[in-house]
């Protein structure tokens, strides 16, 4: 099967007066089709980033090196209007703040109709009105027929990112990349718009690739996960194993550290990964993680920087202390 | 009578100004008759979605917004009705940690400034602030080092340290936290509620702990309240909560939560709530909760009383018998 999206060695370097500071590090993962593949991590781990450097929407001072191949297709470097053609029609975003990417003074419906029209002129005002009520009507808009004349401060939270989602797959897109779709949503309305989601993916049979921190929104969506940490991968797993087959060091402290809804017991304070983590600037040498690590090798993990690991099929971990215990947990 | 804080039938209505003149035509109840009590050394979780008033609650409790009708009584003593010097000694029972540690505290204070700052106002510990500042550092988990340092200099979780020392300084009762993690990352989220739930242990101090994660809510607290459009529609001891919820609300809002175990989402049956919140200018007659209920009747055009069994309150016609 060919993959919809391969990224190998994805680096982003940012240049400053002060120096270059690595941002992305050696990223490299697929997404096969209609795959939904999760990418976790806490703030400045570098997946946000991740995702601009896909879509060809960084900064001017950031360097970006490896390849993305999308259908094929090479990314990087690849011209202004070969992207634009990409972006909206086979690669689609759902950004996090849905008020401010959607246009305040158009109707909602205008603004699914352009996002068709952009890509294929060939149809009518009248039949781009009716495909897009038919779309909101598919992400679960009441009374679709009239809400298309709506503007977007009509609309509540929930509904605006929902009418995100029907925009971003007006046109079928082969792989719909979403940053943090739900964060800004209250937890009924986010199991509303997941439940969206899914159901679009399943309709379309596009790709997802959903960035979260959210380790139960993972759990409940992707089918493979890679957890960041620090500009880099430190474990890829399917969902099954990242949670009960837990290769790294710093995933098994993440999951500990979750105060849990279903806990039997709750008097034991939740653990805490020591310290904090460190800015792209001044990472420590070796692995990144070294110092926060409770399974640290002094002499190998503060020295060298661990390589991928395998740790089971389709299961690796960037972690010196892997290769030691041979991916036991 | 051994509970520290007692909220009765709490009421806090703004005004609805329209037209070109911003005549008042209305009134929105953010807080509709809510009643509440807490014991020393123990938290009663405040929960609900966006808009439910849980942080007006908040405010009230610390006097930062005036209620337009009811009373907080701390040690059975009405808070209300006091003024003048009474008041200024009332307050300092009873603190507010707030939620974004970026924005509570003044970027342009030193850290020592920040946590002194309380003692000054009350006039307490003249000429040793800087020694008290630095003991309540050391409480929260903090070095003195960073007692000169500036709250651009700190991590996010090293900020709200420093709002709870800051809260700490007064020797409070009562502490009140508005979503008091919900701003820092998971890893450093567990040091705060670990740090909190020590504190607690050692100085005895009641929470009101505001929250809309009901993971962390189940995870501090003893009792929780969970409001719905100004209302309490359950209240019950957090156990019973999470194993027996009888309000649909509850029900959905569980139901709701995602969690951490892709073999228990996988065989999960969730409640999808139609529709959306309504406006709280506008809701619907009876109980507020029924333009999105899945179990409401013709009884349901009446608003229900929260209605106690068994230590289990619920505001609900059709509620789960137990």
């Amino acid at each position: 099967m060919n993959p919809v999206l391969e990224v190998e060695d994805l680096c982003v370097t940012f240049r400053y007066r002060e120096g270059d500071v690595a941002a992305l590090r050696n990223v490299s993962f697929r997404i096969d089709p209609s795959e939904s593949l999760g990418v976790v991590g806490e703030s400045g781990s570098g997946k946000s980033l991740a995702c601009s450097a896909i879509m060809g929407l960084l900064p001017a001072n950031a360097t970006v090196t490896g390849s993305v191949r999308f259908l094929g297709q090479e990314l990087l470097g690849a011209s202004e209007s070969t992207l634009r053609d990409l972006r909206g029609r086979r690669l689609a975003i759902i950004s996090q703040d849905a008020l401010t990417a959607l246009n305040p003074v158009h109707t909602v419906g205008k603004q699914i109709s352009e996002a068709i029209h952009v890509h294929d002129s060939s149809r009518s005002r009248a039949e781009l009105r009716d495909r897009a009520i038919e779309l909101l009507d598919l992400v679960g808009i009441p009374q679709a027929s009239a809400r298309v004349d709506n503007y977007p401060h009509e609309f509540s939270g929930g509904m605006r990112q929902r009418a995100l989602i029907a925009m971003s797959v007006a046109n079928e897109p082969d792989l719909i990349i979403a940053d943090e779709p739900t964060t800004a949503l209250d937890v009924t309305v986010q199991a509303q718009v997941l439940d969206v989601l899914k159901r679009i993916q399943d309709r379309t049979d596009s790709a997802l690739m959903l960035i979260t921190h959210d380790l139960g929104v993972v759990a409940g969506v992707a089918d493979r996960v890679l957890v960041m940490y620090s500009g880099s991968v430190v474990e890829e797993a399917s969902v099954d194993d990242l949670f009960y087959e837990t290769s790294h060091p710093y995933t098994r402290g993440l999951l500990a550290s979750l105060p849990r809804l279903d806990a039997r017991d709750r008097s034991q304070p939740l653990y805490r990964i020591p310290g904090f983590q460190p800015s792209p600037a001044d990472r420590p040498a070796g692995c990144a993680f070294h110092p926060r690590c409770d399974v640290v090798v002094a002499g190998l993990c503060d020295v060298e920087l661990p390589l991928s690991i395998v740790a089971g099929p389709g299961h690796t971990a960037r972690c010196h202390r892997v290769a030691i215990d041979g991916g036991a947990s | 009578m051994t509970s520290v804080l007692d909220v009765r039938h709490l009421v806090k209505e703004y005004p609805v100004r329209s037209g070109v003149l911003r005549r008042v035509t209305g009134s929105v109840k953010a807080v509709n008759g809510i009643s509440l009590t807490l014991e020393r050394g123990r938290t009663l979780g405040l929960v609900g979605e966006t808009g439910c008033g849980k942080s007006t609650v908040g405010r009230c409790l610390v006097g930062l917004i005036e209620p337009t009708s009811g009373s907080v009584l701390l040690d059975g003593v009405d808070v209300s009705a006091m003024s003048g010097r009474e008041l200024r000694a009332a307050r300092r029972r009873i603190q507010l940690v707030f939620q974004d540690p970026y924005a509570s505290l003044d970027p342009r204070q030193s850290v020592e400034a920040i946590v002194s700052e309380p003692l000054r106002l009350h006039g307490l510990a003249r000429g040793s602030e800087s020694a008290r500042a630095a003991a309540l550092l050391d409480l929260v988990g903090l070095s003195s080092s960073v007692l000169q340092q500036y709250p651009h200099e700190l991590s996010g979780g090293q900020r709200q340290r420093v709002g709870i020392a800051r809260a700490l300084a007064l020797e409070p009762e009562v502490m009140v936290l508005d979503e008091p993690v919900s701003a820092l990352d998971v890893s450093v989220q567990a040091g705060i509620l670990n740090l909190l739930e020590e504190l607690q242990r050692e100085l005895n101090l009641a929470y009101v702990f505001i929250a809309h994660d009901l993971s962390v809510v189940r995870h501090v607290s003893h009792e929780v309240a969970v409001m719905y459009l100004g209302r309490i529609v359950e209240y019950v001891d957090a156990d019973t909560l999470y194993s027996a919820p009888q309000h649909p609300y509850t029900q959905a809002l569980l139901s709701a939560v995602p969690l951490p175990d892709p073999r228990a989402e996988r065989s999960r049956k969730r409640i999808l709530l139609e529709g959306d919140l309504p406006s709280p200018i506008d809701l619907p007659t009876g109980c507020a909760f029924r333009s999105r209920c899945w179990k409401a009747t013709d009884v349901c055009s009446s608003i229900p009383e929260l209605r106690t069994t068994d230590y289990h309150a619920v505001a609900c016609h059709n509620a789960d018998q137990v």
